[in-house]
């Protein structure tokens, strides 16, 4: 892991609720990730064509532009195809799993999800993207 | 010309050999009185009318020294023409007549007066057939009754034998008259008595009742149909006025219309009266009464017949008060033969598909096999209930829970369609669907802070001993409650259509394997000993979601159902072309008054709750739903107080291939 702190990756973290933004925030800057924290699809898109990012946590349940809908225009508008994208969602069903990949997310997680389990995910992308 | 009159000629005209001898002028009165005594005298003792054909055939064959003879008496038809029946003969041979005898009768009866043939001297005989002939004719009251004739006669006929047997014709004459008389008086009573009898019959056997009503209004005669209408005592009448047999409401009315009636005659008879009337123990009895008069000498009678009609119009109430509760039905119902037609569709069918005679016009297309199916099905087995969707009147589709029901009887084979409109109730399910799936979600997300939160506050080092057992405490609860609305949103989910569903290869052992490694735990600490043998190789084409929900029922209420020190074994095999999971724990056990409804949503058993086990009693009602959803079932065992087996049986990805 200590390649990834000496480059400082960067996690972009979209989600209109308050303290789960915050908590998701916590987790990431305890294990030393940086952080970059918006409510909503439009600010994530701006965010995305001025900063670098390495992962993205997206909320599927955003207001105005859902997830899904950012997601698509990450990788379509903004041409970002090898961008990691973690979904994060409270619908189960299998077709909105499938939406969701169909959408171009790289993984999906299901709420409530275990700070540490997402931690996880984060780390092992950074790692298969290192 | 010979004077074939003229007897003292007689002598003259006859040969010697054939002269009368002396014995015809021997022939007086007297021997022919003694005849006819004869006759009489056996008619009478023996009451026999062929004695008396017998006896006079004989004493015209003697008098007239006749080998051969006959009697035919003549009955006329209504239109005088007669008709000839032998009554004595003694002819010879084969009996029958020779055709020149029948002519010579023919002239007879014709006439009405003796013919005489003597070959000998009237070479006219038209043929050979018969050597001599004497016809006489039996006359009474100026009617002919019968003819006598005689043949081969030793002598020839004497003219002057009709003059002599005259007095035997006419009595033989009389009582042939008096027979034929008293024959047709015979048929005409037994006619009468006939009619009479027949007329007593259907008086007396006519399912209609039957009351003749005298001039003052009084009961005088009861069929035994009216009796036991009415309730009248067998045997004679007492003089009951026809008013005591109606309902008092209409008593006057009736009385008013018998005198008149009786007194004036009724103009035609009136049929078809429906009268409430009273039984004599005052019972109530509805009539449907029909009047006439019948005159006998100078008395006017009524003639009352009635018919019971309480019962038919009781059963016409109860079948419009039928018709009515089937018309008030919300339900469509139908009926019909099991060829298609349909004979009747209440209210509600009319209004839900419109005006039809066929069952398959009832139906879309796409539902008609289904609904065939489901006929067969009713047929073999007497009755099917499903979902099936109906054509609307405007062509939409009504989904709907039906019941088929069959009844074969004499009249046929029919059917019986009870349908009710399920779309307010899909609509509600909809509604009530999106609602928990909503509240579902909009629960989870404060729950993921919740538990997140905790997490960081258990990792860190602020806490102290007893601030992380309440954490701690916080944190199962919370867990609790993350697994509550998981298993209602699955309940919610299951009930949506196949197109939800996430079909793909699923390696069976493994998930029962990732089911075993999250139970592992709370079965260690709770002290049971958990086995297993996963070793099936089995692929399973399903939602992989669904699917270990249902694994992660089955197997972890195994675990919360067996107390400690029991044992949870898990084993998977292949059977045939399904997958077996078996789960066997040394638990509680399942009560058999429960083993039914386990798998119903909310129900948990008598067990379950005195022994406090926590649950929400969803957990089979999801794995019945998956495994069923999968093509599979589910089998519970299972002894009170030793333990439970459960088995799913599921179908391999490759069964039909």
């Amino acid at each position: 892991m200590n390649e990834v702190i000496d480059s400082m990756p960067r996690v972009l973290i979209v989600d209109d609720d308050a303290d789960l933004r915050r908590l998701v925030d916590m987790r990431l800057r305890m294990s030393g990730l940086e952080t970059v924290l918006v409510a909503d699809g439009a600010s994530a898109l701006e965010v995305l064509t001025t900063q670098s990012i390495d992962v993205v946590i997206l909320d599927v349940m955003l207001p105005e532009m859902d997830g899904l809908e950012t997601c698509r225009r990450i990788r379509q508008d903004l041409g970002l195809v090898d961008l990691t994208i973690i979904l994060l969602t409270a619908r189960v069903r299998g077709a909105d799993i499938e939406a969701g990949l169909a959408a171009g997310a790289s993984q999906y997680l299901v709420k409530p999800f275990s700070p540490r389990e997402l931690l996880g995910r984060v780390v092992s992308s950074l790692e298969a993207a290192a | 010309m010979t004077d074939w009159y003229d007897v003292s000629n007689l002598e003259q005209q006859v040969p010697a050999r054939h002269r009368a001898p002396a014995w015809f002028e021997d022939q007086t009165a007297p021997d022919i009185l003694a005849e006819i005594v004869n006759v009489q005298r056996e008619y009478v003792r023996q009451g026999d009318p062929q004695r008396m054909w017998d006896l006079l055939l004989d004493a015209a064959l003697r008098t007239s020294f006749s080998a051969r003879g006959f009697i035919c008496e003549i009955e006329w038809s209504d239109r005088g023409i007669p008709s000839l029946v032998t009554r004595s003969i003694a002819w010879g041979g084969d009996g029958s007549l020779h055709p020149d005898v029948g002519l010579l009768v023919s002239q007879v009866i014709a006439t009405d007066e003796p013919v005489f043939i003597n070959p000998v001297e009237d070479g006219a005989l038209p043929s050979v057939g018969i050597d001599g002939f004497m016809g006489l004719p039996l006359v009474s009251a100026d009617r002919l009754v019968a003819v006598i004739g005689v043949s081969s006669p030793a002598v020839p006929y004497d003219r002057r034998l009709a003059g002599l047997l005259q007095p035997l014709l006419s009595t033989c004459a009389s009582i042939v008259e008096a027979l034929q008389a008293s024959a047709s008086r015979d048929r005409a009573v037994s006619e009468l008595r006939s009619t009479a009898s027949f007329l007593d019959a259907v008086f007396e056997t006519a399912a209609m009742g039957i009351v003749v009503i005298d001039e003052e209004g009084r009961l005088q005669k009861a069929n035994p149909a009216a009796r036991e209408v009415l309730g009248l005592p067998a045997g004679r009448l007492a003089p009951l006025p026809v008013t005591c047999l109606v309902d008092r409401t209409v008593a006057a009315r009736v009385e008013r219309f018998v005198l008149r009636a009786v007194a004036r005659g009724v103009n035609r008879p009136l049929s078809n009266l429906v009268v409430p009337g009273r039984r004599l123990d005052g019972a109530p009895v509805l009539l449907e009464v029909s009047v006439s008069e019948m005159q006998v000498g100078v008395d006017r009678n009524l003639v009352i017949v009635f018919q019971n009609i309480t019962e038919r119009v009781e059963a016409q109430r109860s079948l419009a008060k039928a018709a009515e509760v089937l018309d008030s039905t919300p339900d469509l119902v139908a009926w019909g033969s099991t060829d298609g037609s349909i004979d009747y569709l209440n209210r509600a069918g009319r209004s839900m598909v419109g005006p039809r005679i066929a069952f398959s016009d009832l139906f879309p297309d796409s539902d008609l096999a289904r609904f065939w199916g489901a006929v067969e099905q009713a047929v073999d087995h007497g009755s099917w209930s499903g979902e099936l969707t109906l054509v609307g009147q405007g062509g939409n589709p009504i989904p709907t829970s039906m019941v088929v029901l069959h009844q074969a009887s004499s009249e046929g084979s029919s059917i019986a369609l009870l349908a009710r409109d399920l779309t307010e109730r899909h609509e509600l399910d909809q509604i009530k669907d999106a609602f928990v799936s909503n509240v579902s979600h909009e629960l989870r997300t404060p729950l993921t802070s919740i538990l997140g939160y905790l997490e960081l506050l258990e990792e860190g080092d602020d806490l102290t001993g007893s601030q992380r057992d309440l954490v701690a405490v916080i944190h199962r609860n919370g867990d609790r409650l993350l697994h509550l609305i998981g298993q209602i949103l699955l309940v919610a989910s299951l009930d949506r259509s196949e197109s939800d569903r996430r079909i793909e290869a699923v390696n069976f052992d493994e998930l029962v394997r990732e089911v075993l490694a999250t139970v592992e735990v709370g079965a260690i600490q709770k002290g049971i000993r958990l086995r297993w043998d996963v070793e099936s190789g089995a692929v399973l084409q399903t939602d992989r979601g669904e699917l270990l929900s249902a694994l992660t029922n089955v197997i972890g209420n195994a675990v919360k159902f067996t107390p400690s020190g029991g044992e949870v074994a898990v084993t998977t095999a292949r059977s045939g072309s399904d997958v077996c999971l078996d789960v066997t724990d040394t638990g509680i056990g399942i009560h058999p008054a429960d083993l039914e409804r386990v798998t119903q949503r909310f129900y948990r058993g008598g067990l379950a709750r005195t022994n406090e086990v926590q649950g929400t009693g969803l957990g089979l009602a999801i794995v019945e739903a998956v495994v069923q959803r999968s093509g599979g079932r589910i089998e519970i065992e299972s002894s009170v107080g030793k333990g439970t087996t459960v088995k799913l049986l599921l179908p391999l990805a490759d069964r039909d291939e």
